[in-house]
């Protein structure tokens, strides 16, 4: 079930958040919190009920694993042996579930085999609920778990506005909040709250990520058919690749922090207007936090992190990238994503280093907005490897992004250029359809784009009197727009929120609701 | 307390309140209009309804080449739909020769079909809706209606009539042909007009490996091995858009894999690219009304061997 489809919308979510309340208010909250779970596994299973089969059993095996390490504490060779077995089982799964295919496909390419794939369909959020509760077990034998209850449990793992594509939760977030008792006179600013986050988190995906797709996608397809794209194309096509994703992520993320919000439940911070980072290292501070946050504490940290010297901290950062990769999709090209961007950390790193610079300095104007053009571009140039269908299709963009494929113009463009068309045409200039025209209308999107990401202050900013995350902590606007527009819960701004509401679904019954990119993962 | 006075309640109530009433009202108007006023006389309803119920001796098949190019007869059914790829036509084409009597089959064979923006048209929707699987309960799901819903809206709140007496649609309709020609146009424009349908047209270099070729190639198989006569048949077009296709040579390369594979499968493939004048074109790559006349008459009796 999606997000964005009116059965979640106009009846899914109505009907668990009622049912959750009106629990509340005549039982305990303990059935209530049943509802939520059973709620969740309904979602989970609408879209494919024989997984529920496979989520269920990650959960009771965990759980399992998870008690016994409790009751055998101080045996330490018996509970490592526990944790190894229970990490074995959960990468196990991901494993079978998520990489067996690449798997065979490379030792078939490295060994002239024939080994025939077996097409498994990736079970949603299989890596989410994975990472979440390794992270579990790992802290369970290094004492560090107080919540233990099995309800409490299988809510942390299957709370479905941040089952299917994060943010990674961690138990001691997430499981206190169940046990804590709600008070009356939040439920109206959780609800009020939970409702604007989510219509703007449904404005980013409607409106401005379906608008890019609809470009973004007409580009990759052309190269993933091995269609030579141009280099207008190519950049427009990478461009709106670009604001896609940003806003698809962005838009799910706020779309979850809502739905959660209503049940009044706050998620951690995961995404914060990360194409504002000045660097690369501040990118990943901003942009799926949680994962970033996964990686460091269970991966980066375990590999020695940075107190090994500088050759073991700039060789840990790219494993860990190279994994980070991998985690997004079984595809080498999502291999050379993650090396590309463990790539940049290590310039990121060695540069500072060097010049003895702060990640979050702040220099002068020029140099932020250099660094934020720098990091923007260097970014956005590691998306077509992962946009792409496969490394032959991304070196094949990325050709048409450096003018190797030749530039091919809108052909009434050619009327501006009168007698120099021979000599444009000598150098390789063409006019002719182009795969991505969008007339003036497509130059004011992509000119908007820039002011969303760079200019405009993100939902956090905007909803800070009601800290809409669990770690957002309000820090000081940096602009006059994001010092001004403030979130206020009144009759007025009920009215404005629940228009744009209304025109959204109305947008979504007109066109298929796409799918969220973070969804495959 | 005013209309701006901070209180989540009050907010809470009036989003809930507008919210759950006018998307109810908006559905339920929609779905009663579309139920009552649009669906019978729409277009995909029409060719909907000639699909599952009309028959005929020779059965043709294709996207607007096919729509603008063939005359419906006794003997002859017109199963065209603009924008059809090899997807949906081979789709169709076999669906449709397993559930009738028919003999002869016209398979359209032109080189666009192997275009990236034909082979990507997701044509899924218009299948599933014509060949009545994961048939959409609610009308206003349905793929020919829901992407138009706002236009429906804003033609009805224009002229309120409209919703009892919905005008008659055109978009798609096989009875709509243009009369007039080509030539009556600019030559400057029709040549830019060419350019531009020609490098939209230019089917993509390794079109014989694609999935849309393998469909072609099988449905071929299927429809004769189960003793269908198939020709297939490469559509007229204008002296410009020859030209600007001669461009490139892709073009030249899938009219050789249709010739091979007729070779190949022992069928019957017509070339009629370069047989007609510009006088017979409403467009760059369209017939008019008298180009359509001519053309059905030619190529049933060329093809099929019978006289209309």
């Amino acid at each position: 079930m999606l997000f964005n489809s009116i059965v979640f919308i106009m009846i899914f979510l109505p009907f668990s958040v009622t049912v959750y309340y009106f629990l509340l208010r005549k039982s305990n909250k303990n059935l209530a919190l049943l509802s939520l779970v059973l709620c969740s596994l309904f979602f989970y299973g609408w879209w494919e009920p024989k997984y529920l089969l496979l989520i269920i059993s990650s959960v009771v095996v965990n759980y399992t694993v998870a008690y016994f390490i409790n009751e055998l504490r101080g045996f330490v060779t018996k509970v490592k042996l526990l944790l190894v077995a229970g990490i074995v089982f959960n990468l196990s799964l991901l494993g079978l579930f998520k990489y067996f295919d690449l798997i065979i496909l490379t030792i078939n390419e490295i060994a002239s085999l024939q080994f025939s794939s077996w097409y498994i369909v990736l079970p949603l959020a299989i890596s989410f609920f994975t990472f979440q509760q390794i992270a579990y077990l790992v802290d369970t034998a290094q004492g560090k778990v107080k919540e233990q209850g099995f309800l409490n449990y299988i809510l942390f793992v299957t709370f479905f506005p941040q089952l299917i594509a994060g943010p990674i939760v961690h138990h001691s977030e997430m499981m206190p909040q169940f046990k804590e008792k709600l008070r009356p006179e939040k439920i109206w600013d959780n609800i009020s709250v939970g409702l604007t986050i989510f219509t703007i988190g449904l404005f980013k995906k409607v409106v401005l990520a379906e608008q890019m797709a609809y470009w973004a996608d007409k580009t990759f397809a052309a190269s993933n058919m091995g269609v030579e794209v141009g280099m207008l194309d190519a950049w427009t096509g990478v461009l709106c690749f670009s604001f896609q994703i940003y806003f698809d992520f962005s838009g799910y993320t706020d779309m979850a922090m809502g739905a959660a919000r209503l049940f009044g439940i706050k998620l951690p911070l995961n995404f914060l207007s990360p194409y504002k980072a000045k660097n690369i290292i501040e990118f990943w501070r901003h942009w799926h936090i949680t994962l970033s946050r996964f990686l460091r504490d269970y991966l980066y940290i375990p590999l020695g992190g940075n107190k090994l010297g500088t050759f073991y901290r700039y060789r840990n950062l790219l494993i860990v990238m190279l994994l980070g990769g991998l985690w997004h999709g079984a595809g080498y090209n999502f291999i050379v994503w993650g090396g590309l961007h463990g790539l940049y950390l290590i310039i990121n790193h060695a540069w500072r280093y060097i010049t003895n610079a702060k990640i979050d300095n702040t220099g002068n104007i020029l140099k932020n907005w250099g660094g934020r053009i720098l990091t923007f571009f260097s970014v956005t140039y590691a998306w077509v490897y992962f946009r792409s269908d496969s490394l032959e299709s991304a070196i094949n963009m990325s050709n048409g992004l450096l003018g190797l494929n030749g530039l091919v113009l809108p052909m009434h463009y050619a009327d501006w250029f009168g007698s120099s068309l021979n000599s444009l045409k000598q150098i390789g200039i063409e006019f002719g359809a182009t795969i991505t025209y969008g007339g003036g209308m497509q130059l004011v999107w992509l000119v908007s784009m820039f002011c969303f990401v760079w200019l405009l202050p993100n939902t956090q900013e905007i909803l800070r009197r009601y800290q809409p995350a669990i770690d957002y902590h309000d820090r000081k606007p940096t602009t006059w727009v994001s010092k001004n527009l403030i979130w206020t819960p009144s009759i007025v701004s009920g009215l404005i929120l629940s228009v744009l509401a209304i025109i959204l679904v109305i947008l979504i019954i007109q066109g298929q609701p796409g799918e969220f990119i973070y969804f495959q993962f | 307390m005013n209309l701006f006075t901070s209180s989540s309640e009050q907010f809470s109530r009036i989003f809930l309140f507008l919210f759950f009433v006018v998307i109810a009202l908006f559905m339920t108007i929609t779905e009663a209009v579309f139920r009552l006023r649009v669906a019978g006389s729409h277009p995909f309803e029409l060719y909907k309804e000639m699909y599952s119920r009309q028959s005929a001796e020779v059965v043709m098949f294709g996207d607007s080449h096919v729509v603008n190019g063939i005359v419906t007869t006794s003997e002859v059914l017109n199963l065209g739909y603009a924008g059809n790829n090899m997807n949906s036509m081979t789709t169709k084409a076999l669906d449709y020769a397993e559930n009738n009597d028919i003999e002869y089959i016209g398979l359209q064979a032109d080189p666009h079909l192997f275009s990236y923006y034909r082979i990507v048209k997701n044509q899924y929707d218009h299948l599933d809706s014509l060949l009545n699987k994961n048939e959409k309960i609610l009308y206003m799901y349905k793929p020919h209606l829901r992407k138009y819903l706002l236009d429906y809206w804003k033609s009805w709140l224009s002229d309120p009539m409209k919703i009892f007496f919905p005008e008659k649609e055109k978009r798609n309709a096989n009875s709509e042909i243009e009369v007039h020609s080509i030539v009556e146009v600019d030559n400057d424009d029709r040549k830019k007009q060419a350019s531009i349908r020609v490098q939209l047209h230019r089917p993509i270099d390794s079109f014989e490996k694609s999935e849309s070729a393998m469909q072609f190639i099988n449905a071929i198989q299927e429809l004769s091995d189960s003793g269908k006569k198939i020709c297939l048949i490469s559509y007229p077009v204008s002296s410009d858009y020859r030209a600007a296709s001669k461009t490139y040579v892709q073009f030249s390369k899938v009219v050789s894999f249709y010739r091979s594979l007729s070779k190949i499968k022992n069928i019957k493939y017509i070339n009629y690219a370069d047989r007609y004048e510009d006088s017979y074109f409403a467009d760059v790559d369209h017939l008019n009304l008298n180009g359509r006349t001519k053309f059905t008459r030619e190529v049933i009796n060329e093809c099929f061997d019978i006289l209309i």
